[in-house]
């Protein structure tokens, strides 16, 4: 059975800890022990620092693994407001088209007021299905 | 005759300043948003606390040469690649709706004047005081048609981006720099030490080497050497993990503002919703600058 992300970081933890201990045993000791003594304990210091970043690469490989489908989520968000962008900055083009536009100066010159309000709602409407479409 | 036109005209432009100020009011300033957006930007686009783990096992070989670190400098260079790329699609996602929230991001002037002049060619009766105020509403009325679609959109894609922005901001990525480049600073620092004492420390084993050798291989002077080393060795670690915490608040800020701009969705100009994002821009500028100098 495979280890999880956090079994993996738990062993890691433990071999640093583990090292850490010799660490201290060595600056306690290296004076009451002999030269191989020393050398042993020495090398297994760092093999166990090395094992412990072997298990922190596995870890953040993992890890990493995971992050594939959010990433992927975000993705198709950017794309989504990538394209809304590319529609907002062609509204302008857009807007010579919408007869709305035009029925809206036509109302606010006919100085009616009923005609002015329809006009307005029915821009929206148009520029707003516009995006959509 | 006179006085029913002025009077029609002042009812007019009455009910069209009604009409702007209710469109207005509807209108959703978005500048909290953007300037948000833009420095979340800014702080993901460091990507230096990627480099520093993937460079781990280079530094550490140096240490300890014997050990077979080619193939973690192998793994960590992919890991590296992949850990950015993330970083960048965040960085984009910043970068798409600090651009969605912003001022003038239509300019239809041109379109609303075309309009004006051909509304004037059309009937010459009309004066160009009449045309400069039509052609005025009608860009106000644009403004504010826009404004309110601009703002549906940021909505719609902060809400679609939320969960998976969380899951990359709060767990996985956080952890991996809370977690696993931390245990790897930590690996450097224990490993570096014990590499600097050892020069010495092997040399003082047992009174009978010490008589064998003298007092020892290592003269005071390069004891002195070493620790000075050492010090400057262990310093650089030390900034490595201050650059760590700060990269984490960062990550926090990203986060904790989405997730407000998710919860504001359909308020993005409400009060409390700029006062909380512009609290967090000043926070991560903090961060930047200490993410900058480490």
């Amino acid at each position: 059975m495979a280890l999880t992300i956090d079994e993996l970081r738990a062993i890691a933890d433990a071999l640093r800890k583990a090292a850490e201990e010799i660490d201290a045993y060595l600056d306690d000791n290296y004076q009451k022990i002999t030269r191989p003594e020393y050398e042993f304990l020495n090398e297994t210091f760092k093999e166990l620092i090395y094992a412990s970043s072997v298990f922190t690469t596995k870890a953040v490989g993992l890890v990493i693994e995971d992050l594939k489908n959010p990433a992927a989520d975000i993705k198709n968000v950017i794309d989504k407001a990538k394209e809304e962008i590319k529609k907002l900055k062609l509204v302008g083009d857009v807007i010579k088209f919408v007869a709305g536009l035009a029925d809206l100066a036509a109302g606010i010159m006919s100085r009616d007021p009923k005609a002015i309000v329809t006009a307005i709602s029915n821009l929206l409407n148009q520029i707003t299905q516009k995006k959509q479409n | 005759m006179m006085r029913s036109m002025t009077q029609k005209r002042r009812w007019l432009l009455a009910g069209m300043a009604s009409c702007i100020v209710v469109l207005a009011a509807s209108c959703t300033d978005l500048t909290a948003v953007r300037d948000w957006s833009k420095m979340s930007l800014e702080a993901t686009q460091y990507n230096e606390i990627v480099t520093t783990y993937t460079n781990t096992p280079e530094r550490l070989k140096k240490y300890d040469p014997a050990k077979p670190w080619d193939n973690m400098i192998a793994d960590r260079k992919n890991q590296g690649e992949a850990l950015k790329q993330i970083l960048s699609l965040v960085s984009d996602y910043m970068a798409a709706l600090a651009t969605l929230s912003a001022d003038g991001i239509v300019d239809y002037s041109k379109d609303v004047d075309s309009l004006k002049t051909s509304i004037g060619n059309l009937n010459a009766k009309i004066s160009q005081d009449t045309l400069g105020a039509v052609g005025s509403l009608v860009k106000e009325i644009l403004g504010a048609v826009v404004k309110a679609y601009q703002a549906k959109q940021v909505a719609d894609i902060v809400e679609k981006a939320n969960d998976p922005l969380q899951v990359i901001l709060r767990a996985d990525l956080r952890q991996i720099v809370d977690r696993d480049f931390r245990s790897d600073l930590a690996n450097e620092k224990d490993l570096l030490t014990r590499y600097y004492k050892s020069f010495w420390q092997k040399d003082m084993t047992s009174a009978a080497a010490k008589e064998a050798l003298g007092e020892g291989r290592t003269c005071p002077a390069a004891k002195e050497a070493l620790e000075e080393w050492k010090e400057e060795r262990l310093e650089q670690n030390a900034k490595r993990v201050k650059a760590l915490d700060a990269y984490l608040k960062v990550l926090d800020a990203v986060a904790s503002g989405h997730q407000k701009l998710y919860d504001n969705r359909n308020k993005l100009d409400a009060k409390t919703l700029i006062k909380d994002l512009y609290s967090l821009v000043e926070e991560m500028q903090k961060q930047i600058t200490i993410l900058v100098k480490s």
